[in-house]
């Protein structure tokens, strides 16, 4: 039971590492970027080729895996959203899915349809704690997924950049009027979430077959943490992330197959009819 | 309106270089002038997610049309082969098949893609069409003799797979079996078919399922592991094989682990690497295998000659011989020992289970009969090896 606990904890910090990315841009700008969990996928890839072909050190690897997403996330915001009048709403659905294909379609053409994997630079061989095992890279996607949750929260809630984004997700015009820069701080958002999910391909890249298709596991998980979570909210997303994880491997462990997404899709739609907004979301952001 | 004389003998004139290049266009580049062609139609995926598979399939189409030419053909006929992309779409491969039977020019015979995905639709179109159609689908619901008598498939059925199999589990003395599968279509078609043979064997035999797009398998398979199974099986394509070997790796199992035919479809070393498939045994086939007495004689070395001028091979060899090659050599050879070229001559020929000597290019079984459309598999049609490095698609057992 213990090795259950420790599977829902791993692959749920998958999950919530992933819709941190999410968060960070919806959370500063209320658009969700369809494109990001392919952003995470070239994110894979990178780090593949940096530690597997070319040999690159864990922190070269990170570093060009962070560059490689900082400018997928920039360019997709200049050619993406800047040009949209209102970039909350349909039409940026329109443009980040178009991004989402474009990205998948391009890792295809470089990468083809084999599934690559990559050994965990901090080593192979499953641990053993309490009774249970697990294998030392989820400890590091445990980690980040905490810490990463807690830098956000604190720029979010102390700083003057998470002030001016949180009054441009409320209401941009009036945050115009005071002098805020919704445009820079977009941009700065989908950098940044850019660069966090390329970071975020280092660690997972061991935990999973590199795919091109790999985005596509992720958008649907990410999406429905987000939500449940509370949208806007990263301590919110982490701690759904993780119940997401162990619902799913206490289901797989003990129901037939198919049971855990079905026991999780009943739960998302609980959650939206009692609590729209997520368990801990801010009323203002609601995406379906 | 009346032609002059010159009028007529420009006619004529014409008349006579267009018969002479149709002709020489016909007649190929060696043999005597044929009358007739042998049309076959490949709809493969030359895109989408198989797109590898299809160009694989492509140049082993290629390579085993200028075989039979060469050896006489189809009945005498030369084979033209035309090659149109189905995209990896059930929808798109319908619409392909469709027009092609359609228009004027019906194909004899039609090699209908890399997975069951894209041959099982097109079998109804194909059987109202009367046109002999060929397919490396292992699924059962395309195995369908009484509904479509003119499909056939180059695959072994999963009864075949499960008597080899579990004939290697009862040689070890296990008692029971325990095997990890994806949720999907192929994979509960496995389970079925194995269930009854490890029943006869007197083998328990107890499967778990897990999702094609699930990040880790190691719940079911501690859910399997709690039926205290002597070994364990894998049965999956792609990354799910990984995400299998993860889960043994993250429990520490020390079980006798095996890939069943469909793992062997993976070049799983260089899928999952060398520590995570340590130790694991696949049931892959003989024309994978360097040194077998297939791939050390003909008709496989000059198969293989024509795989290896396309470089490069990218994991196993298999997507080229069960989907390209043996569908157009069997056909031949069929349509040898029927002396005809008549579609339900050439199904009826390989009805009454055609032995090797007839169809002498072929690299897989041919013996088919009026029950069952997938060739007969017997325990020496598969070979045991453990997973190591393919190299051009091959293994190569270590002496």
């Amino acid at each position: 039971m213990v090795t259950t606990i420790f599977v829902g904890i791993g692959n749920g910090a998958a999950y919530a590492l992933v819709a941190l990315t999410y968060t960070l841009t919806l959370a500063t700008t209320g658009i969700f970027n369809f494109a990001q969990a392919q952003i995470v996928m070239v994110g894979t890839f990178v780090a593949y080729v940096c530690l597997s072909e070319y040999k690159w050190s864990p922190l070269l690897g990170l570093l060009a895996c962070v560059l490689v997403g900082l400018l997928l996330g920039y360019g997709q915001e200049r050619l993406g959203i800047r040009p949209l009048e209102d970039a909350r709403g349909a039409k940026s659905l329109v443009t980040t899915v178009g991004a989402a294909v474009l990205i998948e379609g391009a890792a295809f053409a470089l990468f083809g349809e084999n599934p690559r994997t990559l050994p965990f630079f901090g080593g192979n061989n499953a641990f053993t704690l309490f009774g249970g095992r697990e294998l030392p890279v989820y400890v590091y996607i445990l980690a980040a997924a905490v810490v990463l949750t807690a830098v956000l929260h604190f720029l979010t809630k102390h700083t003057r950049w998470g002030l001016a984004s949180r009054a441009t997700t409320s209401d941009q015009g009036l945050a115009a009027l005071r002098g805020i820069n919704h445009r820079r701080i977009t941009t700065v958002a989908f950098a940044v979430s850019g660069a966090l999910g390329g970071a975020a391909g280092l660690l997972l890249a061991s935990s999973a077959p590199v795919s091109y298709d790999y985005g596509n596991d992720l958008v649907t998980f990410a999406f429905v943490v987000m939500n449940v979570g509370g949208l806007g909210s990263y301590i919110g997303t982490l701690f759904t992330g993780l119940g997401f994880g162990i619902v799913e491997a206490i289901c797989d462990r003990f129901l037939p197959a198919g049971a855990s997404l079905i026991m999780l899709f009943v739960a998302f739609l609980i959650v939206l009819l009692v609590r729209p907004s997520g368990i801990v979301g801010r009323k203002k952001i609601r995406m379906v | 309106m009346m032609l002059g004389l010159r009028g007529w003998g420009g006619i004529a004139v014409l008349t006579a270089v267009v018969c002479c290049s149709a002709a020489c266009s016909s007649s190929g580049s060696s043999g005597p002038a044929a009358s007739k062609q042998f049309q076959i139609l490949a709809v493969l995926p030359l895109s989408g997610d198989l797109a590898q598979h299809g160009h694989e399939a492509e140049i082993a189409a290629q390579i085993a049309v200028a075989e039979v030419n060469s050896h006489g053909g189809f009945d005498g006929e030369q084979g033209v082969l035309t090659v149109k992309d189905d995209g990896d779409d059930p929808t798109r491969a319908v619409a392909v098949v469709t027009q092609a039977v359609s228009a004027g020019n019906i194909p004899d015979m039609v090699i209908s893609g890399a997975s069951s995905d894209e041959a099982v639709p097109v079998l109804p179109i194909l059987a109202k069409a009367k046109v002999l159609q060929f397919s490396c689908s292992g699924a059962s619901n395309y195995n369908d003799p009484a509904k479509y008598p003119l499909a056939f498939s180059t695959s072994p059925s999963p009864s075949d797979v499960a008597n080899d199999l579990f004939a290697e589990m009862q040689q070890k003395g296990y008692k029971s079996v325990g095997m990890l599968t994806t949720d999907d279509v192929l994979g509960h078609s496995q389970a079925t078919g194995y269930a009854p043979v490890a029943a006869k064997d007197g083998i328990t035999f107890n499967t778990r399922y897990v999702p094609d797009n699930a990040v880790s398998a190691t719940a079911q398979l501690q859910q399997l592991l709690s039926t205290k199974p002597d070994a364990l099986i894998i049965s999956a394509e792609g990354s799910p094989v990984v995400t299998m070997l993860q889960a043994r790796a993250t429990l520490g199992v020390t079980l006798p682990t095996y890939g069943d035919a469909t793992t062997a479809g993976n070049d799983v070393y260089s899928l999952a690497g060398a520590q995570l498939s340590k130790g694991v045994l696949i049931q892959t086939y003989p024309d994978t295998v360097v040194g077998t007495p297939i791939t050390s004689r003909a008709p496989f070395t000059t198969f293989y000659a024509g795989v290896k001028a396309h470089p490069p091979i990218v994991g196993s060899i298999v997507p080229y011989s069960f989907c390209g090659y043996d569908p157009i050599a069997i056909t031949a050879g069929a349509a040898n020992v029927a002396k005809s070229t008549q579609d339900s001559k050439i199904a009826s020929a390989l009805n009454s289970g055609l032995t090797a000597a007839q169809v002498p290019l072929a690299l897989g079984p041919t013996t088919y009969d009026a029950g069952n459309h997938q060739p007969d598999y017997t325990s020496e049609d598969f070979y045991w090896a453990p997973v190591s490095p393919l190299e051009d698609g091959l293994y190569t057992p270590k002496s």
